[in-house]
Formats: structure tokens, sequence, C-alpha cells
């Protein structure tokens, strides 16, 4: 109690660390000369409510932010005082996140619904079911997701980023294709497009990036080439399960319940959402990527990527991120028969360990983005982005681990076997700023639709879905997606609409609203709702995009209040 | 015959020789650049030190537009008189004009033909057709220095003086085309962006508040007024450099400034049909003795600094779409410095809606730019009266013409400097 009480007031107190600072009130934020402290105060309530008359609070997470940014070496001065003639101008990033989420303190009921949604299955449990560390595990969040500076050379045009930082490549909005160096963390929020950044969701990485500036080459203009390097430091998707993150995955923990009490546990040291079988090392855990890019003489911007980089399983495809392995080898002494490796896969099981292990292979993917302002005939801009992954892991049917079963004869696990496939992904989407005068008389309409397929160049009838037993890996999928945002009341008011199809599963879909609206310059009033459902449909829709089918009954409402300085 | 001949051959080379280096007369360019020369202008009841109010707008109803004094005699704006401010523009900015105005046409496709530098049409006159086009030629081709960074802060503010929405930024504007040829040794090539046929890039940074924090955008306007714009946005949400298209009859925040309205007017001249109206001796918020303005009045919307007597043209711009939110707009541009003092906007019905104001300061009173000979800017104010509601640009700070690297502008440098 002491312990939390004074980890309780550590957060008040950074919540209070801008207030007690002195500072210009000509400026928004506190700037002193070449150094800048911003940041914000937030308190966030999401209620779900899977029926009109049923509606429950899920989170009560409250959030600090503060961002110091400072120009350390100016002119090829550091600090105004070192001469560095080598280096014209360097910035120093740091973002620090502070959270403290106090629904654990008060952990309201009922139960969760979890996918599928019926039956025993579809019942979870509740927070105040957790224990009192668990909850105190989860209860909070101290960390600099950022903390970086950019060096820009004075004689060359090159510039490096170096330290813990996000890379966003690619034109989607959404739909990660080629927005995958950082992988998520889906405990901030396992479905929520619309309602939390995709700053909040990546997870940061330390590394050193480059960007080096061609100029003009012919014909093309504005062409650079740019790099990236993880120094064995990646880390896979992050997930947490109901109902300890009742907003992350939309399920139960899928380990628990092994016979030794507690949590199944994986091979070889390997945990699912935080390392595979290899070592945080530059030799086993490195990650890099690099593109180029330039702009034709017809105004078409375009880039080509590379990226070489273990597979996080946080794009959509149904892949598989547990590999089985037999606790012996048919044929050896000991393993002599089907039943013999079955036998040695089901103590292991009694034992409360899998016999998987976490798996995230190195893929190698390439991909292309482009995009283009058509100004004279439909007045908008298009955008493009394409990639194809070589050997993604999947879960293979006709690979299966063997136990025994009640009779003590060996029966096939399907899950756990893997085969490999290559993947293509690509959007085509297109902007444009539209009058709708009856809705908004002073400002346009920012209008964007995408349309997003993924394509399987393998047959996929022996591929098992990551969901249920009946979740099929299909060759197609396609996924839509519409939104339109303005402004009123003079920059008050900031609504924005969206909506979510998936037309290859039931039309599953998702609707959502988001509305901001500015009390004073400072302080900010969210209200969302997100909505999923399968029109015309009623029965259970395997789909891994997160809409009508895995969140069906997480329809939520958000009430945010920022505090902004 | 031979003497015709010989004739014949020197008048030709002399009329090729007086065409290739016509030059403006300086009579013209006095009129023009030095309005003030021969003394500052004095008006019975407003002199300096006079003070124009709700009670004492007598002495002034000539030297304002109308729509401008019904808002002082409702009380909403009041301001001292002060002497009026000598304000040339740059020496090589008048030589440039003396040296090529006169080759400067009208094509075909209504761009500029034999277009070098300066100020294209010095000679204007409310007889000529093409007056008003000129005029707004003039407009886009002002002395606006080659580089113009500002520290600025945007407040959207309703009646009661209570601001909205406050964004501060950085916002660069590099003329990279026609630029006057710079005296000295510095290397300054005139036109640095004639492969891409760029006239200025704007570079426009978010500082402040922290959710719009890091926020950039780009813009390229062509030489060719028939070009559209090109437009880059970096959003620190999404961290990528995207492509935009940007409506110029759309407002930003829901403003009530137009992408067109900026300074003025800076939308393409081809949108509009122009009329020089005439010139007129006005007072205008010119000359301001500070490095920024004083604003006050109703809301706080108006500049309050003392006003002065400028000779200024007068040229109404109607916009040729016929949903455009404007019926017209009338701009009051300072004869000396070419740029718009305060404009006039009106809506489709013909009412009077909004009125922006553009502040140009005395460069004595502005520490760093002491020596600026530019129109130093030292803020804005577009004034919605149907909706009651005023858009301030306060200056942090102003500098001219400090050289900038050309990769500042480029989108390498916003993807590297993206955060």
């Amino acid at each position: 109690m002491r312990f939390r009480l004074q980890r309780s007031l550590s957060f008040v107190t950074l919540c209070l660390l801008p207030l007690v600072f002195p500072f210009s009130p000509a400026h928004a934020d506190f700037t002193y000369g070449d150094l800048s402290l911003s940041g914000n105060v937030q308190t966030q309530q999401i209620f779900r409510h899977p029926e009109p008359d049923k509606w429950s609070i899920i989170q009560q997470r409250n959030v600090v932010r503060i961002r110091l940014e400072y120009d350390w070496i100016k002119n090829g001065q550091a600090f105004s005082r070192l001469s560095l003639p080598g280096i014209d101008y360097a910035h120093f990033v740091g973002l620090y996140r502070g959270v403290y989420d106090s629904v654990y303190d008060f952990e309201p009921g009922p139960r969760q619904e979890v996918f599928p949604y019926g039956g025993r299955a579809g019942r979870d449990g509740k927070l105040s079911d957790l224990s009192q560390d668990a909850a105190h595990a989860l209860r909070f969040e101290s960390t600099f997701r950022e903390v970086f500076t950019d060096i820009e050379f004075a004689n060359i045009p090159l510039s490096l980023r170096i330290g813990r930082q996000m890379v966003v490549w690619g034109e989607s909005d959404n739909l990660r294709m080629l927005d995958r160096t950082n992988a998520l963390d889906t405990t901030w929020h396992g479905g929520g497009v619309g309602q939390e950044t995709w700053d909040d969701l990546r997870i940061p990485y330390w590394m050193i990036r480059g960007t080096y500036n061609f100029g003009r080459i012919g014909n093309l203009s504005d062409v650079y080439a740019e790099t990236y390097w993880v120094p064995g430091l990646w880390v896979p998707l992050k997930f947490g399960f109901s109902p300890g993150r009742t907003w992350s995955s939309p399920g139960s923990n899928p380990f628990g319940g092994s016979l030794s009490g507690g949590n199944f546990k994986l091979l070889n040291r390997t945990a699912l959402g935080r390392r595979g079988n290899y070592s945080k090392t530059i030799d086993e855990n490195s990650q890099v990527g690099f593109r180029i890019g330039a702009t034709t003489s017809h105004g078409i911007a375009f880039t080509l990527n590379y990226l070489y980089q273990r597979t996080a399983h946080d794009d959509g495809v149904n892949t598989s991120s547990l590999r089985g392995l037999n606790q012996c080898d048919l044929g050896t002494l000991g393993c002599e028969s089907l039943i013999d490796v079955a036998r040695s896969n089901s103590d292991l099981i009694n034992r409360g360990i899998l016999p998987a292990e976490a798996y995230y292979p190195y893929t190698h993917a390439v991909g292309v983005s482009a995009s283009y302002a058509d100004a004279e005939y439909t007045e908008g801009v298009w955008r493009m982005e394409t990639i194809y992954e070589f050997g993604k892991p999947f879960a293979d049917k006709r690979k299966p681990i063997l136990i025994l079963d009640e009779s003590n004869a060996p029966t096939p696990s399907g899950f756990l076997g893997i085969k490999k496939s290559d993947v293509w992904q690509a959007f085509v989407g297109f902007d444009r700023p539209t009058w709708i005068r009856m809705l908004n008389r002073r400002s346009t309409f920012f209008l964007t639709t995408q349309i997003f397929w993924q394509y399987i160049p393998t047959s996929t009838s022996r591929f098992q879905g990551q969901l249920s037993a009946t979740d099929k890996v299909r060759n197609w999928e396609a996924v839509g997606t519409i939104a339109a945002s303005t402004v009123y009341m003079r920059g008050k008011l900031l609504p924005l609409v969206f909506f979510v199809i998936d037309p290859i599963n039931h039309y599953s879909s998702q609707v959502g609203w988001v509305a901001d609206y500015y009390v004073t310059p400072r302080l900010i009033v969210r209200l969302a709702q997100n909505y999923f459902f399968v029109p015309g449909y009623g029965g259970r829709v395997d789909e891994s995009w997160g809409l009508g089918g895995l969140y069906r009954r997480r329809d939520e409402t958000v009430l945010r209040v920022t505090y902004q300085f | 015959m031979q003497r015709q001949l010989l004739s014949v051959v020197v008048g030709l080379f002399w009329m090729s020789w007086h065409l290739a280096w016509a030059e403006m007369p300086d009579t013209t360019l006095q009129a023009m650049f030095h309005p003030y020369a021969n003394g500052k202008p004095a008006v019975d009841g407003l002199a300096p030190g006079t003070k124009v109010s709700q009670d004492s707008w007598q002495a002034a109803q000539d030297y304002l537009p109308a729509e401008i004094l019904d808002k002082i005699k409702a009380g909403e704006l009041a301001f001292e008189v002060q002497e009026t401010t000598d304000l040339p523009v740059s020496e090589a900015y008048i030589k440039a004009t003396q040296q090529h105005a006169e080759q400067v046409t009208f094509g075909a496709d209504g761009e500029l033909n034999g277009y070098v530098a300066g100020l294209p049409f010095p000679v204007l006159d409310s007889a000529d057709d093409q007056a008003g086009l000129k005029a707004a030629w003039n407009l886009r081709y002002r002395d606006f220095g080659t580089i113009m960074q500002v520290w600025n802060t945007f407040r959207l503010i309703d009646e009661s003086g209570t601001a909205g929405r406050v964004i501060e930024n950085y916002y660069v504007v590099a003329y990279g085309m026609h630029r006057p040829k710079m005296d000295g040794s510095d290397g300054n090539d005139p036109n640095i962006w004639k492969e891409e046929g760029l006239l200025y890039k704007e570079y426009f940074h978010i500082t402040a508040p922290f959710d719009l924090k890091n926020t950039i955008s780009l813009k390229h306007r062509h030489v060719r007024d028939q070009a559209k714009d090109e437009d880059w946005l970096y959003s620190p949400a999404g961290r990528k450099v995207r492509k935009i298209i940007i409506k110029h009859e759309d407002a930003a925040f829901d403003s009530g400034i137009l992408n067109d309205d900026y300074f003025g007017f800076s939308g393409y001249i081809r949108n509009y049909t122009w009329k020089l109206v005439g010139s007129r001796r006005l007072l205008a918020p010119v000359g301001i003795r500070a490095a920024k303005t004083t604003f006050g009045g109703r809301g706080g919307w108006y500049p309050v600094d003392p006003w002065e007597l400028r000779e200024v043209f007068v040229l109404e711009g109607v916009p040729k779409a016929d949903d455009h939110p404007y019926s017209k707009r009338v701009l009051y541009i300072d004869r000396q410095m070419f740029v718009p003092v305060y404009t006039l906007f009106y809506d489709r019905e013909g009412a009077h809606a909004k009125t922006m104001f553009e502040m140009y300061g005395n460069p004595k009173f502005n520490p760093g730019n002491e020596h600026v000979r530019v129109p130093v800017w030292t803020g804005e104010t577009m004034i919605d009266h149907q909706n009651a509601f005023g858009s301030v640009t306060e200056m942090t700070k102003i500098i001219y013409n400090e050289p900038m690297p050309v990769e500042f502008f480029t989108l390498n440098k916003i993807v590297a400097r993206g955060r």
C-alpha cells in the first residue's frame, strides 16, 4: 500500500510539473531560447456497450506526456560555446509518457464478453478477479517513448537520427504495409482505430536512421535515400488479454489453465509478445530498411523500399506466432512410434509447457509507394502502396504436433505446424477536399477513401487461422475505408466520421466518429464512439482485421479530457 | 541610294539598341517609389497626434474607405495620426524596374512576356483597360525581399477578446526567381529555381500547441500563373509527408481567412477579373514604430498603432467562379511598397463581410532590421464582421534576407526533420 501511494504521488508530481515552472505567457508551451518544453495531461474513460442498455466502464486511463526539444548545435556551435565545424545543426527530442490506469483501483464489473461472443466461451472474467499484484503490475507505466537527436552535417547532405524513435513509411492510413518498422503495443488499445494515435500504439526502438539528399538527378527532383538499422533491440507485437486488458485482444488468455496451475509456458525460454528463440544481440535481432524516394517531372512522388526484419504478426495477416516442436524425433532412441512422439509432447503439456516456441522469423519485403496530386480533373490526391513479403509463417494443418487424447491415442493438434508463404498486399487511396455546403458553409470536408487487398499466392486450404478452429485463411482478402473530417466553430470543433468494411467476410464493418472540442486553446474534450457490426448476418465471423466479426460486441464510447501546455 | 540604305541600317540599329536598353524614365520611378520625396502629405485636421475615434472622425471621413469609417463611428476602432513615413523598397528592385519594366508585355496565354525583375508595370492609369491586371501582376512581383523568416502567433478571437485557438508558428517564404540582381560578390543567383519554374517556396512549421507541434507544410508557387501550386503536409500524427490539394476558397481552422486571402491576395491572378478603381490618399496602419503591431478595439482585432496618410491604389478583384464566397475584394495597395494595407471583402449579396489589415512598420524601430529596405511586416488581422470574429497574427520576430541553404526548402528536409 505504501508503495502504491508513493507511485501515485510521483504521478501527481509529474502532472503538476508544468504548473510549477515559470513561463512566458506569450508562448503556448514553455520556451527558453533554443529549448522548449511541452506536453499534456489527459484522462480518458472508455465505456463498452454491446447493447444500448448495457454499459460498463472498462478503462480509466490518466496520462502525462512531456516533450523536451533542444537545438543543441546551431551553425556549428554546440551549446553556443563549443565549435563543431563538421555539424551544422543538431536537435534533441525527448518524449516521456507516464500512465496511471486507475480502473485497476476501483475494478468495475461486469464480466467482459470475448470472441466468439457466445456460450460459456464468450464470457470472461471481471477486473476484480485480478489479484492485487496482477492489478498493480498493470496499473502504471513510466517510460521515455522517444529519445533521439537529429544531426545535420555541414558539408554533406546527410541527416542522422540516433536514439529511440519510430520510422513510418508508406502512403496508407491505418493499413500498415510499409509502416511496419515499429511493432504495435496493443495493450494500449486493441481496436483503437480512430480513437488512439499510432504514435501511442507503436513500440519505439533504439535505432540509427540516415537520410541522404541527392537533390536533382536528371528529370527526378527531391531524390533521397533513407536507411535505418535497429541494432539487436527489436521486440514483437505486444498484447494483453481480458480481463486484465479488456481493451486489448478480444479474448481470454489462451495460455491459461495449465495443469500445473498458472499459464502454459513455451519452449526455449520464449514468450509470446516478448521474444522468440534468439538472443537480443546485433547478430540475431537486428532489423534494417532502405528506401529511395524521388519526384518525377510529372509530379509523381514515389519510394522504392526494402525491409529485412522479424515478423511482428501485427499487419492483419492471419499468420502464426507459435511453432510446434516435437519433443522427440521419430526413429531415434526411445522414440520409435508416433505414440512416443505424442506421449513426449503430452508429458510436456502436463508439466505446463506447450511443445512450441514463440516464432518470429526474419522475412524480406520489397515495396513501392507513390502519390500524385491531380489538381486539374479530380482535384484530389491519388495514393498507392504495395508490399511483397517473402516467407511469412502460417499455421499448417498438415504438419500437426501429435499429443495423446483421452484414450491415449495420438491425435494431431493443428495449430502448431508451420508452413511459409509469400504475401502480397496493396492499396489505392484518394483524398479530396470537398465542399458540402449544406453541412458546412465555411470549410471543406476532407474526404479520404482507401481500398486495400491482400493475396497469398499459395494454396491456403492447409492453413489454419488463428482465431478459432473454424477460422480459414483465404487467398484473397479486402478492406475498404472512407473517412470525412471538417472544422466548425472557428477551429474549436473538429469532427471526424469513418467507415470500414470487409467485403470478403460477410461485410464485417466498423463505423465510428470522433469530435474534439477546444473549450480553450489548452483544454480539449473528446467524445468518440465505435460500433462494430456484421450487416444482415447473426452468425460468427472469423476475421482478423478487428471489425464486426472479431470485435462484434465491443462497441465503445470514449470521453477524453486533455490539458495541453 | 547608298545614303538611304545607310540611314535605314543605322535607324534599325538604333531602334533595336533602344528597344534592348530602354529604361523607365526617372520621373516615373520617382512617382512610384518615392511619392513623398517632395514632401509628406498634409491634410487639415489630420496633423500628427490627431485622434480619430467615434467622437472625432469627421476630419478623416474623406481619407478612409466608408466601410472602415463606419467601424470607427461605431466605436470599434480608434487611432492617432502620425507623420507619413518614407518607406522605399530596395535599390536593386528599383534599378531592376528601371532596366526591365519597359519590355514587359502580356502574352496570349495571360502570362507575362519579357519580365525579368522589379515592378512589372510602374505606370498604372485607371483609364487603361488592362490597368487592373497590371496592378495584380505588380502585387505578385512586389519587393518581398529574398527570404523572410517569421515567428508569429495566430489567434482566433471572439467578440469578447477570448482566443478560441492559439497557434504559434515559424513561417519562411523564399523567392527563387525574378529576384533583382544584388550588387556585390555574394554569388546571388536571381533565378535559382529556374529549372523548376518556381517563383517562391513557403515553409510553415507549427511550434505550439502540443497537439499540432511539428506540423510542417511546404508550398511551391510557380512563376506561371496558369500552373497550380504544389503543397505537401507533414503531420506528426501520421508521421508522413502527404501531398495535398488546397482549395483557395477554403479557410484553415475555419478562420475566415481563405487561402486566397493571405497578404490581401495570394491566389491565382487568372481566377479574378481585375479593375483598377483609381488612386487615393488614405489613412492606413503603415510605418508602425515598433517591431510588432499593437491590437485593440473591438475584440482586440484592430491595429491601433498610429496610422498615417499614404498614397494608395484601389484595386478590385471579382472572382470568376460563381460559387466563390466573395462577390469581390477591394485591395488598398500602398503605392510606394505595392503591398495591400487593407482589403475589404464582400459576400455574394454584395455586403461588406470582412476586413483584412496588413501592417508594415518603420524598419528603424525593428531591432535587427534597421537597414532592411523591403516592406517590414509587423502583423495581420482578418475581421469577420458578420460572424463577430477576428483572426490575428501577432509577430514575435522577423528576419529578412538572411541566407538559408536551398536544401531547407526540399521535401527531403521535411522527411529528415519530421518528428
